[in-house]
């Protein structure tokens, strides 16, 4: 189950200076500050990301927007 | 995919099928309305979840499916088949005629004077606009022919394919100065929706002042 998760200004910031994947959305692969790496996640207004739920609170080290 | 509770079974057993063995239902889910099929009565599969899920043995899909998400659904609709049969013709509308590429492998144009472009979000703070009221680089929208087609926020959602179920209700319209970059292509099936709605992509997005008028669809 995923779940949005609202981003930290730091990525927010980073987001709205990347182009869109599509209308009113970004995808990204992210690396979580546990290692964890993530691909091709959804991120809606640059500023909700959608997550396992497992993974949900944990903190993002690196994002990186996918351009396929 | 949710394994429902006795009460919702119960529930969806005394209401209609919508085919052999399911039915289509909106289901408010932890604050959203989402579009789902129930087989059985009993297990829900998110319209946004792969229907390769469906390959597995059903007694299988029932064991590992999640009954604890069940208590956050807080009613279940049967969707009538006429509001179905409307929106398959939408759909219908919807698919593409002729293929084309996706407005990232188009390429580019300069917009004409007096050009218009729409962006439809379910957001209104839309962070793509800038406080300058223009878009920034690499945003997206469609033509003005194209949102005749959409209505509605949740026929934006399906046209355009977007990821985000909530229906994108507010649409944005895009006056863009002559000559301004973009590219045009069809929006390729994605997320459980059809596409084939046109879409633009400005890579240098728009001047100051190009984005002019907000409208509120239905949902």
């Amino acid at each position: 189950m995923n779940v949005r998760v609202p981003l930290p200004d730091k990525w927010v910031q980073y987001l709205i200076r990347q182009p869109e994947s599509g209308m009113g959305y970004q995808r990204v692969d992210v690396l979580l500050e546990d290692g964890t790496k993530l691909e091709d996640c959804i991120v809606f207004n640059a500023e909700q990301i959608e997550l396992p739920d497992t993974h949900a609170r944990k903190s993002i080290k690196d994002m990186t927007l996918r351009t396929t | 995919m949710i394994k429902l509770s006795e009460s919702q079974i119960a529930s969806l057993l005394a209401k209609p099928e919508t085919g052999m063995g399911y039915q289509t239902v909106d289901v408010r889910y932890r604050a959203e309305t989402r579009r789902a099929t129930v087989y059985n009565a009993e297990l829900l599969l998110w319209q946004q979840e792969p229907q390769s899920i469906l390959n597995a043995a059903y007694e299988s899909l029932v064991r590992t499916a999640r009954p604890f998400e069940a208590q956050f659904i807080t009613s279940i609709e049967v969707v009538p088949p006429l509001t179905l049969l409307a929106e398959r013709r939408i759909y219908a509308h919807a698919a593409p005629p002729t293929p084309g590429k996706p407005a990232t492998e188009s390429p580019l144009q300069k917009t004409e004077d007096a050009d218009l472009f729409e962006r439809f979000t379910a957001y209104l703070n839309d962070r793509r606009i800038t406080p300058q009221k223009g878009l920034l680089p690499g945003t997206y929208a469609t033509t003005e022919a194209d949102a005749h087609n959409v209505r509605t926020g949740s026929e934006a959602v399906e046209r355009y394919a977007l990821p985000n179920p909530q229906p994108a209700i507010y649409r944005y319209t895009i006056a863009p100065h002559e000559h301004t970059t973009y590219r045009q292509g069809v929006v390729q099936p994605a997320h459980g929706h059809p596409g084939g709605g046109v879409e633009v992509i400005f890579p240098d997005g728009t001047h100051d002042n190009t984005v002019t008028r907000l409208t509120v669809l239905p949902p």
